[in-house]
């Protein structure tokens, strides 16, 4: 299985959205294709939930990494577009808490600005 | 860790066709998978070549998922709740994917039996 990541950018805005599922097999990709856009210089990050289906914490665990480099460095990493299952896992894990969650892109690319 | 998937669609499959709602078959697929990420990276150590096994029991009562390795037993009493800010400190562990079993499912049991361990998730049906 692979990870796919459709990217799009808005500005300085750069917009993640990962298809289909980042589960533990796919999960140290995503950390570094992550940790490489970081490298680049993209400092507001916003990643798309809406064409994904499945998250498991390995993957999580790279938002929160991703959220903590971002903030030191005075960036940011917002959410968005999360079906309401995943929203309750990110609730119940107390990393809503912890990472900006938005309803929609519009929402967050607005956020952002 | 490629197997993943496959045991996901089995578990989806099963809890599907036993008439859980959505909402509760999508727990079990990440409880499910959580559980066997653990086997594998801690249970086995990330070694390739081991076996886990995976039964599913099905009564008018509820769903269960058994899920069984021979490798490291699972310390239960070395378990805290998970830090979550300190998570990035770290690759793996942390207890988070235990933590989100434990909220998801009505159930959980460990158990050592015959050198093996069995983690049995459990979910009531609404009544």
């Amino acid at each position: 299985m692979q990870l796919e990541i459709v990217e799009d950018r808005v500005g300085d805005t750069l917009i993640l959205a990962p298809v289909d599922r980042v589960d533990s097999s796919v999960a140290r990709d995503f950390e570094e294709f992550v940790s490489n856009r970081l490298a680049e210089g993209n400092t507001s990050l916003v990643v798309d939930f809406a064409r994904l289906g499945f998250i498991s914490s390995a993957g999580m665990r790279v938002l929160l990494l991703a959220a903590k480099k971002l903030r030191a460095g005075g960036g940011s990493l917002l959410l968005c577009g999360m079906r309401d299952s995943i929203r309750e896992i990110f609730s119940i894990s107390g990393f809503d808490r912890i990472i900006t969650i938005c309803n929609s892109r519009e929402e967050a690319l607005a956020y952002e600005a | 860790m490629r197997y993943l998937q496959m045991v996901r669609r089995f578990v989806v499959q099963h809890a599907t066709m036993a008439q859980f709602p959505e909402d509760a078959v999508e727990a079990f697929e990440l409880a499910v998978d959580e559980a066997c990420t653990n086997v594998i990276e801690h249970a086995y150590e990330g070694r390739p070549g081991h076996w886990v096994d995976i039964t599913i029991t099905v009564d008018p009562t509820r769903f269960t998922v058994r899920i069984c390795d021979d490798g490291k037993p699972f310390d239960l009493a070395s378990y805290t709740e998970p830090d979550v800010p300190a998570l990035t400190q770290q690759r793996q562990g942390g207890g988070l994917g235990v933590h989100i079993i434990r909220r998801l499912m009505d159930q959980v049991e460990y158990r050592k039996r015959d050198g093996r361990n069995e983690i049995c998730l459990v979910m009531y049906r609404a009544q």
